[in-house]
């Protein structure tokens, strides 16, 4: 057993203690099924990019640390067969530069959050970017995985083609679990042709109902628009992708039917989908953010709630399907209160490395929640594999 | 194999049927009042086989719930007469998922078939498990929507089957298949609990059980109404087909496309055989005299479709096409797919029985696998012809024999049995989209480990402990690497007026 000096964003008494780093997967299974038999609960990550989200909880007695940090590198990418296959601690920017350079990439732009991100992470926590609403998410880019179960088995689902219906679709159940059903150690994506080029329109300025309005027509055209977005000091902002031929008569047909205010420089125009995807204005804010996921056409009556309760800070991505919200400091937002009105499912975001931030995920409702709990006991009979942090 | 199910006899004795029947009869009143349960042997007959008609076995009773509420007390009766539960959309499905059990309930859905919301603002549909896929793009082609994904059946294939198989179609890898366009299910569990899952928003709270469900073959909980996503109509499609002295010049193709940064809608490859067949059968215009046939259509913003097909016919003469036809209208368009869908027809007339393989390689394998196909078929005797969906890996080799000359079935059989392990070999899955219902369950330990099959059976038993919803399908009765099979016997099959590709 081989215990790292130090990553990035641990608390020094995370530092302090022991953390397992396994070298490989059997090794992984090997420390699991140890940690099984003496029913010791473990916590793992790799990057710790996103140690703020989904619910801590306090730290147990018995708690061990896992890092999958060493479960690294590329295991084979053939660009012509768009499959990439990666160790589940690969760095998402070592992936994206290797990806670039072949021009592809994962179509449904995960979330770095910070720098330190792993593919590992990227698929356990399944956080999709922009494109969502129109590419699909996390769970529509990965063809399969190897992990390590609760019992410290070592198994594979689904493989490494799109057509498979091969025995149950495990891959996408343990896709933004948290790693509470099994430790991801390899990830199998499907990959997708990186758009020649990419443009972005901003919409003249608009009241929120109109906005709403404008948003949903939109999300229904036939154009390849792969961002709509807003923001109150903005408005609606707009990202079509294709050839360089191919953009302008589509960039046409929208405006003779939407008032575009003006197109952003080319320069900017990644930059601003990727400030974005990040959520980089409000996590760089004082304050608790909140993340909300509802009906595209619901999202102006849970900003109303949002701002009767002081919270203004907020923007729209996903063509409506998404609000992130910043509450100021000295605010108590009880946002799945809120979420629950309109059909929707909350996360908070924690504050600090010590916040244990229990209201990190929703509540389920009671015959959900058992119907999740079966899963996760079959996955993980002894409530080892990071128990609480999705929620369950 | 399980003698039972091809011999079919009943594991119960007359008497003990009958007597389970009358517990159904009075477990269930308001269906048996209403005729919606069926327990003669001429009305259960048809039920005797999906559409894969080398298995049959007729049930014990067929239920017709046309409400959730019904579907609930059918669900709770079976439990506590301990009568497994076999669901049924249309019976079209070809792996023998939808296979009776001879003590068994068959639970049809077809009675739920009506559309129950169209909400084009989230651009998504709630149906019952009943209606067929084609209905739901019918429901919405009036205000430019479709369904994407699109087996060969769809005209009679239903809602509910599809998501249980998790069915493809030939747009796979642009579209994906059903788990990518479905965003709610509403189930019915083996207790009886009804559950919600999913909804108009794209994420919810908790695991994604949508997808555990999705593709289950109907072992996790039976389908009673479905939410799915739909899609603008693409403002232009295009087709192009390319002639090639070889099979792996038509692969080296497909990888330049992609490799050229297109996504195709679909892309199919039909080598020597499978064109001199269908030229035969339909005369759909297919050149004659070449090695392999590549269709690729285009689809999306009419602006777009322009630049991606000058690139695509860049592509196609760069790997050798030696001709290349256009097909810029729809009519020209169905025209070209007409051959390719006629395909599986065509062999009825080349060969008194074909057997269709349905499993999924890397595109890249494409030339290795169909080299290895090749010699296997003289290793066997057997005639081998090809269909393939290249674009998502998917391949359809049809093995064609004599079923009344004697031990050719057997050797078409194993011959089947070797071309799915080759595909698990070179990195390929069992099955594209056929699902493995009883057909392949055996082949399951090829591709999956031990540790692999324990863990996906637990879930199994949580969800259904006592194995009471569609039992004997997927996972093997005994773990070893066994053959599996599907047949067309004499052109005689299921379904003969719909469409297989």
């Amino acid at each position: 057993m081989e215990a790292s000096a130090r990553s990035p964003n641990w608390t020094a008494s995370e530092v302090a203690n022991q953390i397992l780093r396994p070298q490989d997967a059997s090794q992984l299974a090997g420390f699991v099924k140890e940690a099984a038999q003496k029913q010791t609960v473990l916590t793992t990550r790799a990057g710790n990019s996103k140690w703020d989200l989904g619910c801590r909880g306090s730290k147990q007695p018995t708690e061990q640390v896992i890092s999958l940090d060493a479960l690294s590198g590329i295991v084979s990418y053939e660009p012509g067969e768009l499959v990439l296959v990666v160790g589940a601690g690969t760095p998402l920017r070592q992936i994206e530069q290797l990806l670039s350079d072949e021009g592809q990439h994962l179509a449904f732009e995960p979330v770095h959050w910070r720098d330190t991100a792993t593919a590992g992470g990227t698929v356990a926590v399944g956080l999709a970017g922009p494109r969502r609403f129109r590419a699909g998410g996390v769970r529509d880019f990965v063809l399969g995985l190897q992990f390590v179960d609760g019992q410290g088995r070592l198994v594979r689902t689904g493989g490494r083609v799109v057509k498979n219906v091969t025995g149950f679709d495990l891959w996408r159940g343990l896709t933004g679990s948290f790693g509470s059903l099994g430790l991801i150690t390899e990830i199998c994506f499907k990959l997708w042709p990186r758009p020649q080029t990419q443009r972005t329109l901003l919409l003249a300025r608009q009241d929120l109902e109109t906005a709403r309005r404008v948003m949903l027509e939109l999300a229904q055209r036939p154009e390849d628009l792969t961002g709509i977005a807003f923001a109150p000091h903005r408005g609606v902002s707009l990202r079509l992708e294709g050839s360089d031929r191919g953009l302008q008569p589509q960039i046409d047909a929208i405006a003779r039917d939407v008032d575009v205010e003006e197109e952003l420089p080319q320069i900017e125009s990644a930059n601003f989908w990727s400030q974005l995807r990040e959520v980089e204005a409000l996590r760089q804010s004082s304050g608790r953010v909140w993340r909300f996921v509802l009906p595209a056409g619901h999202w102006v009556a849970l900003v109303h709630d949002l701002q009767a309760a002081q919270v203004d800070d907020y923007f729209v991505d996903w063509g409506g399907g998404l609000v992130w919200a910043l509450a100021p400091p000295e605010q108590t937002l009880d946002g799945h209160r809120i979420a629950e009105r309109h059909g929707a499912i909350a996360w908070r975001v924690a504050t600090s490395p010590d916040d244990p931030n229990e209201l990190g995920m929703p509540s389920l409702e009671p015959g959900l929640k058992r119907l999740n709990q079966r899963l996760r006991t079959a996955c993980d009979p002894g409530g080892i594999l990071n128990p609480g942090r999705s929620g369950l | 194999m399980d003698s039972t199910e091809r011999a079919g006899p009943h594991s119960m004795g007359r008497h003990q049927r009958e007597s389970t029947r009358k517990a159904l009869r009075k477990a269930l009143p308001d269906l048996a009042r209403s005729g919606q349960l069926l327990l003669s042997d001429e009305e259960l007959a048809v039920y005797e086989c999906d559409g894969l008609a080398a298995y049959r076995q007729a049930p014990i009773a067929v239920a017709l719930p046309a409400t959730t509420q019904q579907v609930q007390s059918v669900v709770i009766a079976c439990g506590q007469l301990a009568v497994p539960i076999v669901p049924w959309g249309a019976g079209t499905g070809l792996s023998g998922g939808a296979l009776a059990v001879a003590d068994g309930l068959v639970l049809s859905l077809a009675r739920m078939n009506r559309i129950l919301h169209i909400d084009y603002d989230h651009r998504c549909v709630t149906v019952e498990p009943g209606v067929t896929n084609l209905a739901v793009t019918h429901a919405v082609a009036g205000e430019g929507y479709y369904y994407a994904p699109d087996p060969s059946s769809q005209i009679a294939c239903t809602v509910g089957g599809n998501v249980a198989e998790n069915s493809g179609g030939v747009h796979c890898l642009k579209y994906g298949t059903t788990t990518n366009n479905l965003l709610g299910l509403q189930l019915v569990l083996s207790d009886g609990e009804i559950v919600e899952l999913g909804g108009p928003a794209l994420e919810r709270s908790g695991f994604d059980l949508l997808a555990l469900f999705t593709g289950s073959e109907g072992l996790l909980g039976i389908i009673t109404q479905a939410t799915l996503r739909i899609l603008r109509t693409p403002e232009s499609s295009q087709a192009m087909m390319a002639a090639f002295d070889s099979v792996e010049a038509a692969g080296g193709a497909v990888a330049s496309v992609i490799g050229s940064g297109i996504v195709p809608a679909g892309m199919e490859i039909m080598d020597r055989l499978s064109i001199e067949a269908v030229e035969d059968f339909i005369g759909c215009g297919y050149p004659r005299g070449v090695a392999a046939l590549l269709l690729v259509e285009i689809d999306g913003p009419s602006s777009e479709v322009a630049a991606q097909i000058e690139a695509v016919e860049q592509c196609l003469r760069d790997a050798g096409a030696t001709q290349l036809t256009h097909a810029t209208t729809t009519e020209a368009r169905q025209k070209l797919w007409a051959g390719r869908k006629a395909a599986f027809p065509a062999m009825g007339r080349v060969s008194p029985d074909y057997y269709c393989m349905d499993g999924t390689i890397p595109r890249g394998q494409l030339s290795a696998v169909l080299g290895r196909i090749e010699e296997l078929s003289q290793i066997f005797g057997l005639q081998v012809a090809n269909v393939f969906h290249a674009g998502d890996g998917n391949l359809h080799p049809l093995v064609l024999y004599d079923g009344n000359k004697s031990g050719d079935l057997e050797k078409a059989e194993e011959l089947g049995a070797e071309i799915l392990k080759l595909c698990v070999a070179v990195g390929g899955v069992l099955s594209g989209e056929h699902g493995i219902g009883v057909e392949k369950r055996d082949l399951m330990p090829c591709m999956f480990t031990d540790d692999d099959l324990d863990l996906q059976e637990e879930i199994r038993d949580t969800f259904d402990p006592d194995h009471l919803l569609n039992p004997g399908k997927v996972y093997p009765q005994l773990r070893l690497c066994a053959e599996g099979r599907t047949h067309v016997h004499g052109g005689q099959r299921p379904f003969p007026e719909l469409d297989r590709f």
